[in-house]
Parts: C-alpha cells; sequence; structure tokens
C-alpha cells in the first residue's frame, strides 16, 4: 500500500514547549486519515508542519517518499482548509478558487474549466460570480473546500473546518466532507478534537495527547480495544478499574480488582503488572441480562438517570466497586435507587490498558 | 408599565430623538462660521476685488489674469508635481514603515517606535524646517559628509529649490501617511497570508495579491491626508524655497501682503477647488476598495 505521507520521529517546540513530542506516522493513499485530541495536544502543529506552515524541531517528513521538512508551503503538493476558512474577502468566489490555478499560469480556459468543476462537485454550481461576504457559513464552508481541491493536491489537509458550524449544519457536513472524499479519491488529514466527528469520518485515527499519540487504528478498533486510558477515556466513556494481573494464559486473563476478580480475553503485560482495566457503560449489564456473563456480582442501584433513549445507572458491587451502566430504557424497568441487582459484563468486553 | 407607553410619545422621547443635536451644534456651528461663510465671503470679493477699498463693482478681471497667464499655470503645475511627489515619497516610505510596525511583537518596542515616528509632530514645523535648512545647506552636514566621503567635489543644493521643500515636507507628513496604514495593516489576518503561500504564493506575490489590496483604503486615506497637507502647505515650502519656487500658498501670501484682497481669493479658490477634484478622484478608488475590505472586517 503507497504511502502519501511519512512522519519519521517528528518533535516541535516552542520555546521551552514542547508542542509535538517524537510522533511517527504513516498515512496511506486515498485515507480518510484523523488526528484527534483535546486542544494544545499538537495535532494542529502537526498537521501545519505537514503542511509546511511550520517546521519541525527535529524528525523528518516525507510526502510521496521525498523529504519535504524544510520545505514552505508554496513548494509543496499539499493544499490545506483552514479552520476560519481565510478566503480572500476582496475576491470573488471564482478568484479566491482560482487562486492557486492562476499562480501556476495554468491557461484561463483551463482554470475556468476546473473551477466550474470544483463548484460543481461541492454543489454550489453558478456561484463563481459571488462575493465571500453574499455567502453563508457552509457555503464558505464549500468555497473554502473547492479553493484547496481544485490544486488536485496529493493530499488535502484540513484543520477543524467544521468547528464553526451549527451542529446540524455540522451533521450534514461530516457526511458530506466524507461522500466527497470517497469522489475525489484524494487523502485527506483532518484535525478536530471532536471524537464522534473522528468516529463518523475516518478510515484510521491518531489520537494524540500532550503532544504524542496515543494509537492509531480504525474508528472500531479505537473504540473497541483503546490502548491506554486517554484513549479509553477520550473516545467515549469508560468505568476505570485499577487492578493486578493475576493470571494470563491462552484461555484468558485474571485481574484482581478491590477482591474481585475480573476476567478479561487478552492483556498487554504479564502476570504480575499493575494494569486499568477499562469497561464501556454500555456493556455493563445489569439485572438478567448479566446472568450469562462471564464477570457477574452482585451489587445496589445507587442513582438512575434518564437520558432519553437511554437511562444510566450508577452501581456499587457489594466489594465497594462503583461502576455506570447504561442501558436502553425499555430494559430500565424497575431500576430504582436502593435495588439490589445483578451486575455483569463480557470477558471480551473488559478492556485491560498496560499501567 | 402603562406610564412608560403614555410616555413614549412624550417630551422625554422629543429630548432623546433630538440628543445628538446640542452635542453637534458646536462643530457645525464652527465650521459654517468658519469656513463656509469665509468661503461666500472669498467667491464675493474675487469678483468685488476693492470691497474692502469703497465702491464695490463686479470684475472677472482677477479669474482672468490667473487664468490667463501661462506664469500662473506653470505655479499651478509646481504645486500639483509637488503635492504628487510627497504623496509619492511619503507612501513609498510610510508604508514599510507601518508594516514593520504592526509586525512588532513586544509591546514596548512598540510603543517605542511610535513614539519614534510620532513624536516629530509635537515639534513645530518652523523649528523642523530650519533644522532641515542647517542640514541641507552648501555648507551643511549633509553636503559635508558627501564630500567628505568623495562622492561629490561641489555641494548639492538641496535648498531654496523643489528638492529641499520635497525632503522637508516627506519627513513632516510622514506620520500622517503611518498611521492611517497602520490602522489597517494590522487587521489583514495572519490566516489569509497563510491561506496564500498554501495556494502556492511566495512572500511576495503573498504581499502583491492579499496585503497590498486589502490594506488599500489606509493607503487611499493616507495619501488623500499628505496630498492635502502639501498642497496647502505654506511655512515649510516658503522657507525652503527661499522664494525660488512659486507655489499657489505662496501666491496668496504674496497678494495678501500687497492686499490684492480679489487676486489673493481667486488663487485661494483655485487651490481648494484642486484640492477637492483630486479628493474626488481618489474618493471613487476608495469606495471600489472599501467595499469589500469594510465587508471583510464585518
Amino acid at each position: 500500500m503507497d504511502v502519501d505521507v511519512e512522519l519519521r520521529e517528528v518533535s516541535k517546540h516552542f520555546g521551552t514547549v514542547v508542542a509535538v513530542d517524537r510522533v511517527s506516522l504513516a498515512i496511506r493513499r486515498g485515507e480518510f486519515f484523523s488526528l484527534l485530541g483535546p486542544s494544545g495536544c499538537g495535532k494542529t502543529t502537526t498537521l501545519r508542519m505537514i503542511g509546511g506552515l511550520e517546521f519541525p524541531t527535529a524528525g523528518e517528513i516525507l510526502l510521496r517518499g521525498a523529504v519535504v521538512t524544510d520545505l514552505p508551503a508554496y513548494r509543496r503538493a499539499t493544499n490545506m482548509v483552514f479552520q476560519h476558512l481565510a478566503l480572500f474577502p476582496h475576491l470573488t468566489v471564482f478568484e479566491n478558487i482560482a487562486f492557486g490555478l492562476r499562480l501556476r499560469r495554468e491557461a484561463p480556459d483551463a482554470i475556468a474549466r476546473k473551477v466550474d468543476q470544483v463548484l460543481q462537485l461541492v454543489d454550489l454550481p453558478g456561484y463563481g460570480g459571488r462575493e465571500i461576504h453574499q455567502l453563508s457559513g457552509g457555503q464558505k464552508q464549500r468555497v473554502a473546500i473547492a479553493r484547496a481541491l481544485v490544486n488536485e493536491p496529493a493530499v488535502l489537509l484540513l484543520d477543524e473546518p467544521l468547528g464553526s458550524l451549527d451542529l446540524k449544519l455540522r451533521l450534514a457536513m461530516q457526511t458530506e466532507l466524507k461522500a466527497l472524499q470517497h469522489r475525489v479519491g484524494t487523502t485527506f488529514i483532518y484535525v478536530t478534537h471532536d471524537q464522534g466527528e473522528a468516529l463518523t469520518m475516518s478510515d484510521r485515527i491518531a489520537v494524540m495527547n500532550l503532544g504524542r499519540v496515543e494509537q492509531v487504528a480504525t474508528s472500531q478498533e479505537i473504540y473497541a480495544r483503546p490502548q491506554t486510558r486517554f484513549v479509553a477515556g477520550f473516545i467515549g466513556e469508560a468505568n476505570f478499574l485499577d487492578g493486578r494481573v493475576v493470571h494470563a494464559g491462552p484461555d484468558g486473563v485474571l485481574v484482581a480488582v478491590d477482591g474481585l476478580r475480573v476476567r478479561a480475553e487478552t492483556a498487554p503485560a504479564p502476570a504480575g503488572a499493575a494494569v486499568t482495566l477499562s469497561v464501556r457503560p454500555e456493556h455493563v449489564k445489569l439485572g438478567a441480562a448479566a446472568d450469562a456473563a462471564a464477570n457477574r456480582w452482585t451489587g445496589r442501584v445507587e442513582e438512575v438517570t434518564f437520558m432519553g433513549a437511554v437511562v444510566r445507572a450508577r452501581v456499587v458491587l457489594d466489594g465497594g466497586v462503583r461502576l455506570v451502566a447504561e442501558l436502553h430504557n425499555d430494559a430500565a424497568a424497575g431500576l430504582t435507587p436502593g435495588a439490589a441487582v445483578a451486575v455483569g459484563w463480557a470477558a471480551g468486553h473488559s478492556v485491560v490498558l498496560a499501567g | 408599565m402603562p406610564q412608560i407607553v403614555v410616555r413614549r410619545g412624550g417630551w422625554r422621547a422629543a429630548l432623546r430623538r433630538y440628543a445628538h443635536v446640542p452635542l453637534l451644534t458646536p462643530a457645525v456651528g464652527l465650521t459654517v462660521a468658519v469656513f463656509w461663510v469665509c468661503m461666500a465671503v472669498l467667491v464675493v470679493m474675487s469678483v468685488y476685488p476693492f470691497l474692502a477699498a469703497g465702491t464695490p463693482r463686479l470684475t472677472l478681471a482677477a479669474w482672468q489674469r490667473l487664468l490667463g497667464d501661462p506664469y500662473y499655470w506653470g505655479v499651478i503645475g509646481t504645486t500639483l508635481r509637488l503635492a504628487f511627489v510627497v504623496t509619492a515619497l511619503a507612501l513609498v516610505l510610510g508604508y514599510p514603515a507601518a508594516y514593520a510596525i504592526s509586525k512588532i511583537q513586544r509591546p514596548g518596542w512598540a510603543l517605542a517606535a511610535y513614539v519614534v515616528l510620532f513624536a516629530p509632530i509635537l515639534v513645530s514645523v518652523v523649528v523642523r524646517t530650519y533644522g532641515w535648512l542647517l542640514l541641507l545647506s552648501n555648507t551643511g552636514v549633509v553636503n559635508y559628509l558627501l564630500r567628505a566621503a568623495g562622492l561629490i567635489r561641489e555641494p548639492i543644493p538641496l535648498i531654496f529649490n523643489e528638492t529641499g521643500i520635497v525632503i522637508a515636507m516627506v519627513h513632516i507628513l510622514l506620520p500622517f501617511m503611518v498611521f492611517p496604514i497602520l490602522s489597517v495593516v494590522g487587521q489583514v489576518g495572519g490566516d489569509l497570508k497563510e491561506a496564500a503561500m498554501d495556494l502556492g504564493a511566495n512572500r511576495w506575490v503573498t504581499f502583491r495579491r492579499i496585503t497590498l489590496p486589502l490594506t488599500a483604503p489606509g493607503v487611499i486615506s493616507g495619501c488623500q491626508i499628505v496630498f492635502t497637507l502639501t498642497i496647502s502647505a505654506f511655512v515649510t515650502p516658503f522657507l525652503m524655497g527661499g522664494g525660488r519656487v512659486q507655489i499657489l500658498s505662496g501666491l496668496i501670501y504674496r497678494d495678501m501682503e500687497a492686499v490684492n484682497l480679489g487676486f489673493a481669493s481667486v488663487v485661494a479658490l483655485v487651490l481648494l477647488a484642486l484640492a477637492v477634484a483630486i479628493l474626488a478622484a481618489s474618493n471613487v478608488l476608495t469606495r471600489r476598495t472599501y467595499r469589500r475590505a469594510e465587508v471583510e472586517r464585518a
């Protein structure tokens, strides 16, 4: 599989602040790749280094096999969609989109044709003559994407481009962006702090924290098999149980947590190692649903919160361990605070994190 | 609640509606009294030249004298040429200065730059002009240094000619060019420049295609201010020109001294007409560039 962008041990320091810390990534051709993390995790700096708007303190960046580490943005086959779009206010939609093509001295008729095509692609046919201030937020968004895509970049970089849109429009644009990426086949690198957005659109996600990459995997893998406590907590919700591996064999893993023995399928650590278990709230079953579970205890309901389609229940196990369970509201009938209840989850749903 | 509704159309509301009237009155009053009344007097005096002396008599003699004499056309030409050259040089020097000041990150340094640039405004124009006379005279520092460096043998005449006027005027008016540009150049977002670079523009192209058009409103108002101040300047051209460069404001002075009020009025009106014409022309330009730049900031 062709690799479009490769980062080798890339670091970026701003004075004494380490924004990006020895990041290595290989992004495949045609992939929708997301850099996901909280603000200040280094995701935007990483993207800007790929685009040539920022230069690494150490490490190498390769674009389609060629080292581009110190090439300025205007010499790279990357184009960026900026967080605040950065459309040129003194130019029309057509002039904005044609900006890059004109700089490459393409023939006027070729420019006109390409701009027309890309306006079709982003569903804004005939908008070329408009002024930027005449456009709505969603339309500006499309123009910004068109302005970058029309240059046929090797890689399209997107820096939280949907951040300024309201929720409904954002959801619509997510689907549209994904479809667009599918149609043009260009590699997209997408920066976001919104885990839902990343899970919806990405082929693969790199979760970043404090300048480092915590895990790189597909959406499903990241959600089902987080490798670190940070990833498990950042993507969705999780119950964390600190314990120690007491047995690890081909038949499964046993982790001791406050006197409980919790079964899991695999562990990244040998017997004796201190680990953290992560269990998603929706995997914690209550009552009869917990009967067949490999991990099954009795406990008491502490609090029940109705949230619409789902109900959240906080339960305390007999040993004192507290857990949050999330269940469909039809399965929540009869749950009242103080009631005794069976609590359980499958061995496959205990994810053992290192440390 | 009902009381408030009743009072909505009452005297309080009326007071509120016309609250701007007392605020405007002094400024409008002053402008009307000093400017428009004086203008009217000028117009009358230009056709009744002996108004002050005695029997008024309608005559266009003063107008014919000015507009019929090639010498005076030459004076008008010199005045316009000086104004254009000073404006152009102030722009060439002022734009980079404004750009550089907007780039200063540290607040202390920015303040220092402001002080250096704008402090000369606090010094009297007469004092600054005499300063330039000393610097630029045949025995002045500039000619001395040029001779000492072996670049020239004979001193270059830098005063009592247009060169001297231009040098001093550019220096005196430079802050008026820098300030309007400074106020817009900082508003051109860094992300616009990055976007241009991302699309393949190097620094120069980014400047030409993005920064320059977006700062055009500041450039135009700076040019308007410098141009109007130059065209009507008197003290500096008078001292630096040493009586050898004749411009319109000098004519007014000469004819006022000679109690030739009719001709002085005509010259004053011509000067006004020139300034208005140039301002109107540049306003057309402004409206074109402003329309987009203004919207961007909104």
